[in-house]
């Protein structure tokens, strides 16, 4: 069986919506089962690689973000939700946001990506744990994970290149 | 009531919803007096398929004593000085969104409402089935305290495919026109819907405004050098993240009339919402459902007159669970405000705050950077 990532992968080889633009995805992940920034970066990985896109701004908005008063490690913690607002290098978006709530079932809750020539929706079903991810998960880089941190301490965007050259 | 401007604008759908309501009597078409020969054709052309009159001077049709409302749905760009005679003249106005294209002209109009006493309402989404499903669910604390909430509105209309894609578009700090016949503001005319739903569903303002404009489908829009996308990331009173997603997406990009949908998250769950659901979907052995053929007084179908002329079919896959019956007639409900003297959850206040809020977005695309309101006048 393969995962939502390499159908849509799959899908998107084959042109049937064009050159894919646009990409909106909300997951969802019990509390305490997985950090919402991890998930939040795999998806943000998901989405870079089906929009075959470079972040260019990265916009991440956490519901009151203790971020500025305690760091990353409480973050970590306390955080229910991230949301992240990408424009990429060629003009494409995305919007993904993951949010984690006691005793929820994990997972993609629904994905829309556009092409300019059609589209792929899938929702409301809850897939099987994994079924969501790549089978061979895709590395994340380091610099995606410190856009959103960046992002999260500023409360505004960040040019995804000054972060690389800072690294 | 009186009816300003006629064919080729939303006049076409609204001036149905108040004659479907037996509490209204439409009175005549109507525009300013010195409006090109072309809207004068239109509106006349309207009045005479509505069997009303038309009175060329809009302040001599204001004089009228018999005239309680005015369904205002004038370009764009006049929009605004129109809305203030209406007002002034002591009409109650119906107007068509966003309510102005300028925040200086959005204040104009609020302050002569309030001047002049009258109440106000914006078209909007508020009153369809699934934005009253959503406000209920959020104000029985379904989902807790709300954390974010993400909306999508588009219209899956329009041959997709022709923009050149590859670069981001060159954003202006402000539109330099809204009016064309190929073309709209994508980010405009259906992010007004978006905002105006999350203003209403969580109470909050907007505070921060970052925006993204894009040309991803319409050769159209590129000539014309404006968006046929958007997205914008709102931070709300509270710390309410909100996000949306709006634009017109092409003909075949959905199998109804485009996604327009809820994702509510709050600290005890999450909940979507769906203009589509419930529905049953119905796959039959008929011919699948095609789009029309491009009308070039309409290309992008932007109007109910010009789809007809070109026999656009409905698409009847998905039947929505409560059938064909219409969605709860907004005008009515404004004449419910009018008749109870309350005012309206979606006024002219509310639709300045929208228009604020989608400035700020074109101003932020500009920018690259959030912008923080109030936006400057």
């Amino acid at each position: 069986m393969q995962s939502l990532y390499e159908t849509v992968k799959e899908i998107l080889d084959t042109g049937r919506v064009g050159v894919p633009v646009f990409v909106r995805c909300v997951a969802q992940i019990a509390t305490g089962s997985e950090s919402v920034e991890a998930v939040l970066a795999r998806m943000l990985t998901m989405a870079c690689s089906w929009l075959e896109a470079s972040p260019l701004r990265v916009y991440a908005q956490s519901y009151d973000s203790p971020l500025g008063k305690g760091g990353w490690g409480d973050l970590k913690d306390s955080s229910r939700q991230i949301t992240a607002t990408v424009h990429y290098v060629g003009g494409q978006t995305s919007i993904v946001s993951v949010n984690a709530v006691p005793g929820a079932d994990t997972g993609v809750r629904s994905l829309m990506l556009l092409g300019n020539k059609g589209a792929l929706y899938h929702d409301g079903e809850v897939l099987p744990p994994g079924l969501d991810i790549a089978a061979e998960p895709l590395p994340v880089p380091e610099w995606l994970v410190d856009a959103v941190e960046r992002s999260l301490r500023a409360s505004k965007p960040v040019v995804v290149e000054e972060v690389m050259d800072s690294e | 009531m009186l009816l300003v401007t006629g064919l080729r604008t939303h006049q076409e759908n609204y001036a149905l919803l108040f004659a479907a309501d037996p509490r209204c009597r439409l009175i005549a078409v109507t525009d300013e007096p010195d409006v090109p020969a072309q809207r004068a054709d239109w509106n006349r052309q309207f009045a005479s398929e509505m069997n009303l009159t038309y009175i060329p001077d809009l302040d001599e049709a204001l004089a009228r004593e018999d005239v309680d409302i005015v369904s205002v749905c004038a370009e764009h760009e006049r929009r605004g000085r129109v809305a203030v005679r209406c007002a002034q003249a002591g009409k109650h106005l119906y107007l068509d969104k966003p309510i102005t294209c300028s925040v200086s002209d959005a204040d104009a109009v609020v302050a002569a409402v309030e001047a002049a006493g009258v109440r106000s309402q914006m078209f909007s989404f508020i009153h369809t089935r699934w934005a009253q499903a959503a406000k209920q669910a959020v104000e029985s604390g379904a989902v807790g305290e709300l954390v974010a909430i993400h909306c999508d509105v588009m219209f899956a209309k329009g041959y997709a495919g022709t923009a050149p894609l590859g670069k981001p578009r060159k954003q202006y700090p402000h539109p330099k026109r809204f009016t064309f016949v190929a073309s709209k503001l994508e980010l405009w005319t259906t992010g007004v819907y978006a905002v105006s739903l999350i203003r209403w569903l969580t109470g909050a303002e907007v505070c921060t405004v970052f925006g993204v404009t894009a040309n991803y489908f319409f050769a159209e829009h590129v000539k014309n050098d404006v968006e046929d996308f958007g997205v914008l990331a709102l931070g709300l009173d509270g710390g309410i993240a909100a996000t949306v997603a709006c634009g017109r997406i092409g003909w075949t990009s959905h199998p109804a009339g485009g996604p327009n949908r809820l994702h509510i998250i709050g600290t005890e769950g999450s909940l979507a919402v769906d203009a589509h659901k419930p529905r049953v979907e119905v796959y039959a052995d008929e011919p699948p459902w095609t789009p029309p053929p491009v009308n070039p007084a309409d290309p992008m179908s932007f109007w109910r007159s010009t789809q007809e002329e070109v026999d656009t079919k409905p698409r009847e896959s998905w039947v929505p669970l409560h059938g064909k019956e219409e969605s709860p007639n907004d005008a009515s409900r404004f004449i419910d405000c009018i008749e109870s003297g309350r005012e309206s959850e979606m006024s002219a206040k509310d639709g300045a705050a929208v228009v604020e809020a989608l400035m700020a977005g074109y101003a932020s695309a500009a920018r690259g950077d959030i912008v923080t309101l109030p936006f400057p006048r």
